[in-house]
């Protein structure tokens, strides 16, 4: 024994420095090479690949170190290009208008470059360019986005760490065809991950925690979440309708495998705002969502509720749509594992227990209508509202290996009389709903104050001014040019539900 | 019952010194201005509910100084329908700006006289949604009101007080005049309401908004 130890005090030093002299300089970036699979073990052939980005070839590589900006790399950029940031600090807001960029973060002795808001900048990295790749980025103290996608095509999302930044952590908004993996984000005070508006997306092993709600999918449609540790937020996974949003629905959703505990962290997002209105204690929230399947996920330890299932009706904090159906239907739960939820629940579901004659922790709540919905082996929760529920007509999704597309969607072109629209859907709706009350005030209360005079709300836009004690104040839009500003100004002020 | 309040109300606006026997006393303080007295012949916390005039007391002085230059200048009060609006233009008109001064300041000093009336629960949530999701934005969480948009507080409003002037907003006989701009970005939203939910907002702010 005594003999082994010295072996190897005397080995290790001996390999430290020999490891030194052979492995080069210190700050080498990784070559890009193309993806190689594990070619053995027994897979099926039929294991789709994960990337939505055609890159094509990949063009000149800008390198950016600490001093330097990344927002002046991006402007270097040529679509293709890829830019690759060395670990150290960075004071910045990046706004990517071009399209095939990989925005890539270098990672040397575990140390990654850090974007970092000071509490003052409002956004770490915007983009509104098709066929985006984010990653490795540690991003904190910022006051509005950690990652926010402004109406592009084709993005992924991975290996960010993001922490204690302001409204959403990771937010791709009106876009399809995406993929959101290993990320790990917390302290988020609306949603660490809002997808919002988009179609075929993939949100996958991530861990959020620390927020008010984990994982949103809102007024989107055909996206798998899967895998994910969601932990210690107000409310886990959510899929849900917001009233007043261009996109009504929020259809085909697959919630499956995902590990959904202690997820009772009280509400700390702004009073009056939708997220407020969820209960901490909530695991699963599906409210006026269709077709959302809840397969195989561990929910555990979330005290007001496992499952809450909900109509506009009867959800706090909102108002009604007369073009969004407010009703969740074909709700499909599976087999999942459901243990010690429900165990400090809200009032309303003890009322909706004793109708039903039953005692107990629920597991699963059910409010309001619910049409052409299903659960699996019920007798194994304990549930509101379901019991006339039948079996589903399968147990499970196991064909279904994500929603993304076999070839990226194509580019979103924007022509130049458009562009105040699509900023509008892009940007300006993932804050504010055309009733009611999302992060900031409706935009029927902005037509109201700005009637016809789109400068001013122009300006406005340019270089907000806090006037709500009970609002968080509205980040500068000052990455959009003034012709642009001006555009969605006009565009807000006459647009509809 | 309603005969016998309505009888008071045409008492009172005939006999200005009888009604502030009446509800100046509850009221008075040393240092209220004399004027103030024929006010709360009407606004007085005893004659409202009978004249349907709004609480003065705990409004912003901007505000109130604004609604009576508007009831003298005509932005306000003009309108052949709108009788309220007419009775308050005819005592506003013998009013100087040293007056209107002093009169705002006062009421905006006193303490407000919260005596919330009780609602149905399902008019209560309705309007709780729509005060939440669109009039708090511009009124105030707590419809404390807020200077930065001119928007006045309601919450010491009564629930038909409110109920009418949006019916009037939305009807055309408020916030018409061009160089009235509050009042017109408050009947631009008029018109999103309908009578259904200008009934519940308005119960919501009149039952305390619980």
């Amino acid at each position: 024994m005594k003999k082994t130890t010295i072996a190897l005090a005397l080995l290790l030093p001996v390999a430290f420095f020999t490891g030194q002299y052979f492995s080069g300089p210190a700050m080498q970036a990784p070559s890009l090479t193309a993806d190689v699979s594990f070619s053995g073990g027994a897979a099926a052939s039929a294991n789709a690949k994960k990337s939505v980005i055609d890159h094509g070839a990949v063009g000149q590589v800008h390198q950016v170190k600490p001093g330097q900006l990344i927002m002046d790399a991006v402007k270097a950029a040529q679509p293709g290009d890829v830019i690759q940031v060395f670990p150290g600090d960075y004071v910045e807001t990046v706004y990517i208008d071009k399209d095939n960029i990989r925005l890539s973060g270098v990672i040397i002795d575990g140390k990654r470059p850090r974007l970092y808001g000071e509490e003052r900048l409002n956004d770490a990295i915007l983009y509104s360019g098709n066929n985006i790749l984010i990653e490795n980025f540690l991003i904190t103290k910022y006051k509005g986005n950690g990652i926010m996608g402004q109406a592009g095509n084709n993005f992924e999302i991975r290996h960010n760490i993001i922490e204690d930044t302001g409204v959403y952590g990771i937010f791709p908004q009106l876009g399809i065809n995406g993929l959101v993996e290993h990320n790990v984000i917390s302290g988020i005070e609306d949603a660490a991950i809002y997808v919002g508006m988009s179609d075929h997306i993939h949100v996958a092993n991530n861990e959020v925690f620390d927020s008010v709600a984990g994982i949103e999918i809102e007024n989107s449609r055909h996206a798998v979440v899967e895998n994910n540790f969601v932990h210690n937020n107000t409310g886990g996974i959510l899929a849900f309708v917001t009233p007043g949003l261009p996109i009504k629905d929020t259809v085909d959703v697959i919630i499956r495998n995902n590990w959904i505990s202690n997820n009772n962290t009280a509400n700390f997002g702004a009073p009056g705002s939708m997220v407020a209105g969820i209960p901490a204690g909530t695991g699963i929230l599906i409210m006026a969502a269709d077709e959302v399947i809840i397969e195989d996920n561990i929910i555990i330890g979330n005290k007001t509720a496992g499952i809450i299932i909900t109509d506009h009706q009867n959800a706090p904090n909102t108002t009604l749509d007369p073009e969004s159906d407010p009703t969740p239907d074909k709700v499909m739960i599976l087999n999942n594992l459901m243990y010690n939820n429900g165990y400090d629940t809200i009032a309303e579901a003890k009322v909706l227990l004793a109708t039903e004659f039953k005692q107990g922790q629920p597991d699963i709540i059910r409010v309001g209508n619910s049409n052409g919905s299903c659960i699996n082996n019920p007798q194994q929760y304990i549930t509101v509202g379901v019991s006339k529920w039948p079996a589903c007509s399968f147990t499970n999704t196991d064909s279904v290996v994500n929603y993304l597309l076999e070839e990226p969607a194509a580019p979103r072109t924007v022509a130049a009389d458009e562009k105040g629209k699509y900023v509008y859907l892009g940007v300006c709706t993932g804050c504010h709903a055309y009733t009611g009350r999302l992060i900031g005030p409706p935009v029927q209360v902005i037509q109201s104050l700005y009637m016809d005079e789109p400068q001013a709300l122009a300006d406005y836009i340019l270089n907000p001014m806090k006037k709500r004690d009970d609002y968080p104040a509205m980040p500068k839009q000052d990455y959009l040019d003034a012709e642009t500003r001006l555009a969605v100004a006009e565009y807000m002020l006459k647009v509809g539900n | 019952m309603k005969a016998i309040f309505s009888l008071m109300t045409l008492v009172l606006i005939a006999l200005p010194p009888m009604a502030v026997l009446l509800s100046g006393k509850a009221q008075a303080t040393a240092d209220m201005p004399a004027q103030a007295a024929t006010c709360l012949a009407c606004h007085g916390a005893q004659t409202r509910a009978a004249s349907g005039a709004p609480q003065l007391a705990g409004q912003q002085a901007a505000y109130l100084q604004k609604q009576l230059q508007q009831f003298q200048n005509g932005q306000r009060g003009a309108d052949a329908n709108d009788i309220k609006g007419q009775q308050m233009a005819a005592m506003a008109a013998s009013l100087s700006a040293d007056d209107i001064s002093l009169l705002a300041r006062y009421f905006a000093s006193q303490q407000a006289d919260l005596q919330p009336s009780p609602a149905d629960a399902a008019l209560l949530d309705q309007g709780r949604r729509h005060y939440i999701g669109s009039c708090g934005a511009c009124h105030g969480a707590k419809a404390e009101g807020n200077v930065a948009f001119n928007a006045p507080a309601l919450r010491m409003l009564s629930a038909d007080y409110i109920a009418l002037q949006l019916q009037q907003f939305k009807a055309g006989l408020r916030g018409k005049d061009k160089a009235d701009k509050p009042g017109r970005q408050m009947a631009l939203f008029s018109r999103n309401l309908s009578e259904q939910d200008m009934q519940a907002v308005a119960a919501y702010i009149g039952a305390g908004m619980p």
